[in-house]
Parts: structure tokens; C-alpha cells; sequence
């Protein structure tokens, strides 16, 4: 993308975030935070540890209800062939569908259901007692349960809940296959290793069908192998399935290498927004990670060799 | 040897019915943590509907002037679970709205102590509405099949006894497709692990935990028409002795594991019979939760539950 170019964060934005503030007591964890990230991008929230990154993430999920600001998610536009079919089926004469969802006035069950946003965590958290596979079925829950007509019709056997379960099937082998689980999708999750629970926890919020991935510390604890696999799997998703990605990450070489977009926090206010290649230079973010004062910086970049 | 083999189908039988009732126990606390006290009263409250249908059924027919037959009997009984597991279920679905679901989030006594008021609730509820007396079903399915004839003691199986047992394994069963094979037991068992992470995944958390109470409060309902129909009485007071046994049966089982419900709920109900045939009836109870004590000491987590692991 060049430069004299409007970016597509600002032309086509997936999420608009704006004022976001979230204050526990008299802690502000985030100040006044806005910033958009691009449809098909994949963004990255970086910053020193307690700069209020995962807060973000708790506040665009619905894991916290956030103090002040606006969080709107912009659904794509619609693939056309489908939507006719889909209004075909329905035997109305149109379909009705939110275009914009306000993540803030969402309870957290909704955002993923109908807002579409899934998100991992920096601490797996995986049904551990459940199977591989259950991990990936339960992520399909709602579309199961209407099908099944809240389990009555399950149980009774009707097709059309027949029909639904062998969809589940075939998309929680999907990404059993491209996640290189499927030996293990009859064992139990906390079973798994280290960097397979990952990637199922992954492959977990791809069930939910997401518009927006929210990945949090992915590459956390893994090797370099594993971290080139993540690398992969996160281009396969923005190239194959066209999600959308926001991803907090302190590994520079993975925030480097595959982010479009990248968003700087420091003590919850953004510092620094833009290109990676922006972004890298950008005193500024050099002095976060630096840690040193702003007049400062020019003797510290010295000594970096910047 | 005889006395045996009696005691041990009596035992079972009862084992039944408190391994149903315990199942709510254990399926509630596994899902939010709490120990649903009312439950034993609403077992007594599904006995008390089970009764008023049965009643209904019989003078309607006999208005008709239909004789009882032992057929129309097993009608009559079969639509009284149904009214009995219904109407419970909305109970309970309306007790778990009314008085749990406002205060989740709460401390955790609040919802605790809402349960021990729901519970002296249902049972003034139904002292007040059905008076205090021991309310009795005429008698049904009196036959007995005379498993062993020896002159000094005959080892009888009644016919209710087979009863309580079929619909017990019946309804077992189709309880463990439900939970294993179906979505909604699917995003029970998650709910149980994790349930913030369920509602992330948009699973709707309030609403699966909805449906645990109405699953409970239809396995109660089985309980209490089954109790009703092997003791053919019922009280207002009928919740509390009953329930907390079950609730012991829970615990003892291991709290949270449904199999362990069912498995606790068996040895208590054999303990009782057992202790009762053999020692001496007046202390059957004392007999019974001496057990768990002992078990508790051995095995903290009961007999099926998981080591208790703690959560980053």
C-alpha cells in the first residue's frame, strides 16, 4: 500500500473504536483510546505489559463493559449470491440483517453469536475436560441449537438436525486438518501440547465463523517452528477465510512480518498508529520500549543505531 | 440370605429415587457452584402435583364410570409424570428466574441463602395450600412377584418396585444421551468448565443454565411420583429428609459428576435398607451419614468427583 494512499483501516474499517476509556476504580487502564482497524487487515495492539492491551480486547469482546467510548463492527458486504439464495429460502420477500453492531450494548454471548467476534486468550483457555472435537462443536453451539430445535428435535432424530450436525462435522474437521489436530480430535484438550492447545484455541474461535479474530499473545511460549506454523495458520485465515485480525503480540518479528497495521499503546493512550514501517520509527514507540523520556530519544536511538 | 436378596431390592429401589433426585443436585452445582437447597422441596412439590393429577385422573373416570382397571392405572401414572415433570419444571424454571439468576454475580451466600428461603417458601407454600396432613393415593400395583417362597421368609419384587426401577434406567439413559450427544449438553458440560469462555464462544449461559434447572426439576419429578407411588403418602415436610439425603448422595458420589449422583444415590439407599434390616431401623440415618463422613475423609472429592484443580 502506498503511502499518498488513503489506508483501508480509514476507506473500509472493520471495527471503529473511539474514546474508548476504561477505568477500574481510580486506575485508568485505557484513555481515551480510538483507532480503527481495516477489513481483511490483520492489525496489531502493541505496547509495553500493563499499557491496558488485553483490556482493549476484554472491553471488544464484552468481557468488561467499558467506562466511556463506542465500539462499532462494520459486517462486510454480503457475498450477493448467497444473500438471494438465502432470501429465496426464507419465503419472505427480502431479509433483514444488521449491518453495524455496537459492541458495548452487546451482553458477551452476542458479540459472538451475532457480532461475529471471537478471541483467544493470552492464558489458554480451552475446555480442558472435553474432547478436541466437543471443543470445536461447542464453538458451533448456536447454529446446532436451532437446528436442533433447542435439542427436542436432536433427540427425536429429525433430518434437519441430521443435516446441521454433519455441517458442524465437516467444518470442525476443516480446521482439525489445517491446524494438524485431527489424530488427536477423540483426546482430551488439556491433553494436547503446549502449541497444539494454541492452535486449537485458534481453530476453536474459527468454529464461531468470525468477521473479527481477536488473538491475544498468540505466539506466546512457542518455539520458533511453532511461531512460523502460527504465521502460516494466521495468513491462511486472512487469505482463504477473509477474517479480519486483531492480534496483541510482543513478538516483533511476527508483529513485523504479517501485521498490515499496527496500533502502539503506552499507559492506555495510543502513541503511535499506522504502517509497521511507521511504526518501527516512530520515536515515540522507541521511547516506550526503550523507556526513556521523550527529549531523550534522540540519544537513545543513537544508541540502537537508528 | 433371603433377607438379603429383599433388602437389596428394597435398597435399590430407594438408591432410585435418591440418585434422581441427587442428579440436580450435582448437575446445579456443577454448572454455578451453588447448592440449590430448594431442590428437595421441589421434589416434595412435584409429589404433591403428581398426587393432585393422579386424584383428578381417578374421579374423572370414575365420573365416566370407568372401572380402574390395573391398565388404566398405568395410564393414570404415566400422565401424572408428565404433569408431575412439567409443571415442576416450571417451577423450578421460575424459582431459578426469580431468586438465583438476580443475585448471580453476587457473593456467594447470597444465592445460597435465597435457596434455603425458596426452600421454607415451597414447603409453607404447600402446608398452607394442602393443609398440614399426610396426603394419601389409594392404593395401586399391590401385585408382587414371590421371587423366592421359603417358609420362614418370602423375597418378594413388587410390581412397583419394577416400576421405579424401568423408569429410573429409562430416564437415566435418555438424561446421558441428552448431556453427552446433544448441543445442549454439549454447552452444559462447557458452561460446567468455563463459563465465560462458553458465552465468548456464544453459547447463551443464562439460558443453558435455565434449562439445568428445568433437566433437574424433571428428574425431581420422576423422584417424587416415584416416591409417591411406593409410599403412597405425602407431606408438606416430605422435601427436607429426602433431599438432604440426596444432597449426601451428591457429595458422596463426588459433586459434580452425574454418574457419581447415581452411584451415591445407590449406596445410600442400600446403607439405609441394609443398616434398617440388620441393626436397627431408629438409626438408619445416622448410619448413612456416617458413611459419608468416613468416605469424605478418605476421598475429599467423593467417589467419581475430580480433584478439585485450581483455576489461572
Amino acid at each position: 500500500m502506498s503511502e499518498s494512499m488513503t489506508p483501508r483501516w480509514e476507506s473500509d474499517p472493520i471495527l471503529k473504536v473511539e474514546h474508548l476509556t476504561m477505568r477500574f476504580g481510580g486506575l485508568v487502564a485505557v484513555n481515551d483510546l480510538s483507532f480503527s482497524a481495516g477489513r481483511g487487515d490483520i492489525t496489531a495492539l502493541i505496547g509495553p505489559n500493563g499499557a491496558g492491551k488485553t483490556t482493549v480486547f476484554n472491553c471488544i469482546t464484552g468481557f468488561y463493559k467499558p467506562t466511556e467510548g463506542r465500539m462499532a463492527l462494520i459486517h462486510p458486504r454480503l457475498d450477493i449470491d448467497a444473500e438471494i439464495e438465502a432470501a429465496t429460502e426464507s419465503g419472505a420477500p427480502y431479509i433483514e440483517r444488521p449491518s453495524v453492531f455496537l459492541l458495548e450494548r452487546l451482553p458477551d454471548f452476542r458479540v459472538s453469536a451475532e457480532a461475529k467476534v471471537a478471541r483467544t486468550f493470552q492464558n489458554i483457555r480451552l475446555f480442558q475436560g472435553m474432547t478436541v472435537l466437543e471443543n470445536l462443536l461447542v464453538a458451533q453451539h448456536n447454529a446446532l441449537m436451532k437446528a436442533s430445535g433447542y435439542s427436542v428435535r436432536g433427540i427425536l432424530g429429525f433430518k434437519s438436525y441430521g443435516r446441521a450436525e454433519v455441517g458442524a462435522m465437516e467444518q470442525a474437521k476443516y480446521w482439525l486438518d489445517k491446524t494438524g489436530l485431527t489424530d488427536r480430535a477423540d483426546d482430551p484438550a488439556g491433553d494436547l501440547p503446549y502449541g497444539a492447545q494454541r492452535r486449537l484455541e485458534i481453530a476453536r474461535a474459527m468454529c464461531t465463523k468470525p468477521v473479527l479474530l481477536c488473538l491475544d499473545e498468540p505466539a506466546a511460549g512457542l518455539n520458533p517452528r511453532e511461531s512460523l506454523e502460527l504465521n502460516t495458520l494466521l495468513n491462511g485465515i486472512r487469505e482463504v477465510e477473509k477474517t479480519s485480525i486483531l492480534l496483541i503480540e510482543h513478538d516483533m518479528s511476527v508483529v513485523m512480518e504479517i501485521s498490515d497495521h499496527v496500533v502502539v499503546l503506552d499507559y492506555g493512550t495510543k502513541i503511535s498508529d499506522g504502517a509497521p514501517s511507521f511504526v518501527k520509527n516512530d520515536p515515540h514507540v522507541i521511547a516506550a520500549y526503550l523507556g526513556v523520556e521523550d527529549e531523550e530519544v534522540d540519544s537513545a536511538e543513537a544508541e540502537v543505531g537508528l | 440370605m433371603e433377607v438379603f436378596l429383599q433388602q437389596l431390592i428394597n435398597g435399590i429401589t430407594l438408591g432410585s429415587i435418591y440418585g434422581l433426585i441427587a442428579i440436580g443436585y450435582t448437575m446445579v452445582f456443577g454448572i454455578i457452584g451453588m447448592v440449590n437447597f430448594a431442590h428437595g422441596d421441589v421434589f416434595m412439590l412435584s409429589a404433591f402435583v403428581a398426587l393432585i393429577t393422579f386424584l383428578i385422573i381417578t374421579s374423572a373416570l370414575a365420573a365416566l364410570g370407568i372401572v380402574a382397571s390395573s391398565v388404566w392405572i398405568i395410564i393414570a401414572l404415566l400422565l401424572c409424570l408428565v404433569a408431575a415433570m412439567v409443571i415442576t419444571s416450571l417451577w423450578n424454571w421460575a424459582i431459578e428466574r426469580i431468586a438465583y439468576r438476580p443475585l448471580r454475580g453476587s457473593f456467594r451466600l447470597a444465592p445460597l441463602i435465597s435457596a434455603i428461603g425458596m426452600s421454607i417458601f415451597l414447603s409453607n407454600f404447600v402446608q398452607v395450600t394442602q393443609g398440614p396432613r399426610n396426603k394419601a393415593t389409594p392404593p395401586m400395583l399391590t401385585e408382587n412377584i414371590t421371587l423366592i417362597n421359603s417358609p420362614v421368609y418370602n423375597v418378594n419384587l413388587s410390581y412397583k418396585q419394577i416400576a421405579i426401577v424401568l423408569v429410573t434406567v429409562v430416564l437415566l439413559a435418555a438424561f446421558w444421551y441428552l448431556v453427552q450427544k446433544t448441543p445442549l449438553g454439549r454447552a452444559q458440560r462447557a458452561c460446567e468448565q468455563d463459563r465465560k469462555m462458553a458465552a465468548l464462544l456464544g453459547v447463551d449461559v443464562d439460558r443453558t443454565i435455565s434449562l439445568t434447572f428445568v433437566m433437574g426439576a424433571a428428574l425431581a419429578a420422576v423422584a417424587g411420583t416415584m416416591y409417591l407411588l411406593y409410599y403412597g403418602v405425602v407431606s408438606f415436610s416430605d422435601g427436607f429428609t429426602p433431599g438432604v439425603k440426596a444432597f449426601t448422595a451428591a457429595v458422596l458420589g463426588g459433586i459434580g459428576s452425574l454418574p457419581g449422583a447415581v452411584l451415591g444415590g445407590l449406596l445410600i439407599g442400600l446403607i439405609e435398607t441394609f443398616w434398617s434390616a440388620y441393626f436397627t431401623i431408629d438409626y438408619k440415618d445416622v448410619a448413612a451419614f456416617s458413611i459419608l463422613v468416613v468416605v469424605l475423609i478418605f476421598m475429599p472429592q467423593g467417589i467419581l468427583g475430580k480433584p478439585e484443580v485450581e483455576k489461572v
